[in-house]
């Protein structure tokens, strides 16, 4: 047969394992939140876009929103920053640099579930170990998971555990620039800074795009840090988008609402992608 | 300047990492004590001991690596497929396709909790291995077809061209020349599955109900709930890092080169 339709056909099978693992459980969520469906019983019904209308009237939907996209993109911004200054010096040579590189990744690998307990175990107002060296050097709170102070320790846990991401990506897109233009900028006296604004910036470019868009997402739609850390509490202090979705659908019980939340979430992201694309390209 | 820097970084990675361990062979009074010091006094195994016969922890561990070595298997099979599919044949879909994978990647996971939930409960599926496998390679799918595809991309198309040029078919230019220098990309792809299925709690708590099936991530959340054992919780957080840890090991090469592979090619 022709290549052509035999190219079509192998495009073809190639996303015969993708489309139903992905594209059957997002439809069928999306048809769901149309239905007033409850706890898993069979029967149902049509109610249009009612879902939708009781979300966005809820209070709660908008404080989860802002919320979460307050600490995602703090929590991204605060990953960059560390991230790509951990490249950074992970690119000079010095000694030890494998195990620093090695180190340097632990946090990413690590199941969330530690990362959560171990942060919460050493921010524990009566033992926490940093809770407690904090203490000595002056820094006194009265919890650090209370309302005031748990979306802060929630950045910080956020920042240790991701930031790796970036290294990563930063330091593959390192590789990609040439030494000779940091060596001409260094003849014709350029300093850190400009070397940094000028060239390695520059170079960045297109990593930066794909990591920070990524790390954007990913934080937007964190369900797990969040939940096994406060659960979304003390109250909603701590309380985003997938969270709502997931309480509406596993403790409310109510399948059409919390579909409806997460569809809303996707729109969302979909939505700013599309933003982020058109300004990028500026 | 760097020095300075490098060493900051690697003391507040570090730091909470060997407090942790520390702390799992500390005695419970060096634990739950208002004063406590960083290293132990007495180091004791008795928390791994207590947490191997306290709950069904052995099986945690053992349900872990079945489910996450099955997902990295299936994960890196379909994503090769995909990707070499994608970059060897060029159809007019291409460009749709590659825009349709990154739009997957925006879709919550508790979206596809929802929705995996109730498909897999259709079909029976629920608290089954099967069912979380699935789940769990559809999340890894898109990425490792991302990694794939840009390090595909990166062996030129020359190459298949000269092996068939001197009569080799399509099937022996697979085996025989590419595989072979996918190889690392497979690598580092795999690990990627494999440890972000060992760290999955989401699917994995709410597909599956049965203690006995249950994953280590949720067994660890499970006792943290109860909030007593805490140096039981430490132990076994522990012991659940140590896959991490000799994948990183290995892994450290791969994964720079495989995502910078694919990234430049001058």
């Amino acid at each position: 047969m022709k290549e052509s339709t035999l190219s079509t056909i192998l495009v073809a099978s190639s996303l015969f394992f993708l489309v139903p693992l992905l594209v059957v459980p997002i439809l069928y969520s999306v048809s769901v939140s149309f239905q007033s469906k409850a706890a898993l019983s069979m029967e149902f019904a049509w109610i249009g876009i009612q879902n939708y209308v009781r979300i966005v009237n809820d209070k709660e939907f908008w404080s989860s929103l802002f919320f979460g996209a307050v600490w995602s993109l703090a929590a991204v911004g605060l990953q960059f920053i560390v991230g790509t200054g951990t490249a950074l010096a992970l690119n000079e040579q010095f000694k030890g640099r494998a195990y620093a590189r090695a180190i340097v990744f632990v946090p990413y690998v690590l199941p969330t579930v530690v990362a959560a307990g171990l942060w919460k175990w050493l921010l524990h107002e009566n033992y926490g170990l940093l809770n407690i060296y904090l203490q000595t050097l002056g820094i006194r709170v009265p919890s650090w998971w209370n309302t005031q102070y748990a979306p802060l320790s929630l950045t910080l846990v956020a920042v240790w555990e991701f930031f790796p991401f970036v290294t990563l990506c930063v330091l593959a897109g390192l590789q990609g620039i040439p030494q000779e233009l940091y060596e001409a900028a260094k003849v014709d006296g350029a300093s850190f800074l400009r070397r940094f604004i000028h060239i390695t910036l520059p170079g960045l470019r297109s990593v930066l795009f794909v990591a920070l868009l990524l790390r954007i997402i990913w934080m937007f739609n964190k369900f797990d840090l969040p939940w096994i850390l406060t659960k979304g509490g003390p109250i909603t202090a701590t309380e985003n988008l997938p969270i709502y979705a997931y309480q509406l659908t596993f403790q409310n019980f109510n399948m059409g609402m919390g579909t409806a939340a997460s569809t809303i979430i996707m729109l969302i992201l979909i939505a700013m992608t599309l933003v982020y694309f058109r300004v990028y390209k500026v | 300047m760097v020095y300075i820097f490098i060493v900051a970084i690697v003391f507040l990675v570090s730091f909470p990492l060997f407090a942790m361990f520390f702390a799992s062979v500390k005695p419970n009074n060096e634990i739950i004590t208002a004063a406590p010091d960083f290293f132990p006094h007495r180091v004791t195994l008795e928390h791994y001991i207590f947490a191997f016969q306290s709950m069904p922890f052995g099986t945690f561990f053992v349900n872990s690596i079945i489910v996450a070595t099955l997902v990295m298997i299936l994960s890196v099979i379909i994503s090769a497929y995909a990707a070499y599919i994608l970059t060897r044949f060029a159809t007019k879909g291409i460009g749709l396709i590659t825009r349709l994978l990154v739009l997957f990647y925006m879709v919550p996971d508790v979206a596809l909790v929802i929705g995996f939930y109730l498909v897999l409960d259709r079909m029976g599926l629920l608290n089954s291995y099967a069912g979380l496998i699935l789940g769990q390679s559809a999340i890894s799918v898109p990425f490792c077809v991302w990694l794939l595809w840009g390090y595909f991309k990166g062996i030129p198309l020359d190459l298949d061209e000269a092996a068939m040029v001197d009569g080799a078919s399509r099937i022996q230019t697979l085996v025989r020349i590419i595989l072979p220098i996918a190889i690392p990309a497979f690598f580092s792809t795999g690990v990627f599955a494999f440890v972000q299925s060992w760290n999955e709690y989401t699917l994995a708590s709410t597909l599956i109900i049965a203690e006995e099936l249950k994953t280590l991530p949720v067994g660890i959340s499970l006792l943290t709930r109860e909030g007593a054992y805490w140096g039981e919780i430490i132990a076994i957080s522990t012991v659940a890092t140590i896959p991490a840890f000799i994948l990183i090991a290995f892994a450290m090469r791969y994964l720079v080169e495989g995502l910078s592979a694919g990234a430049v090619k001058r």
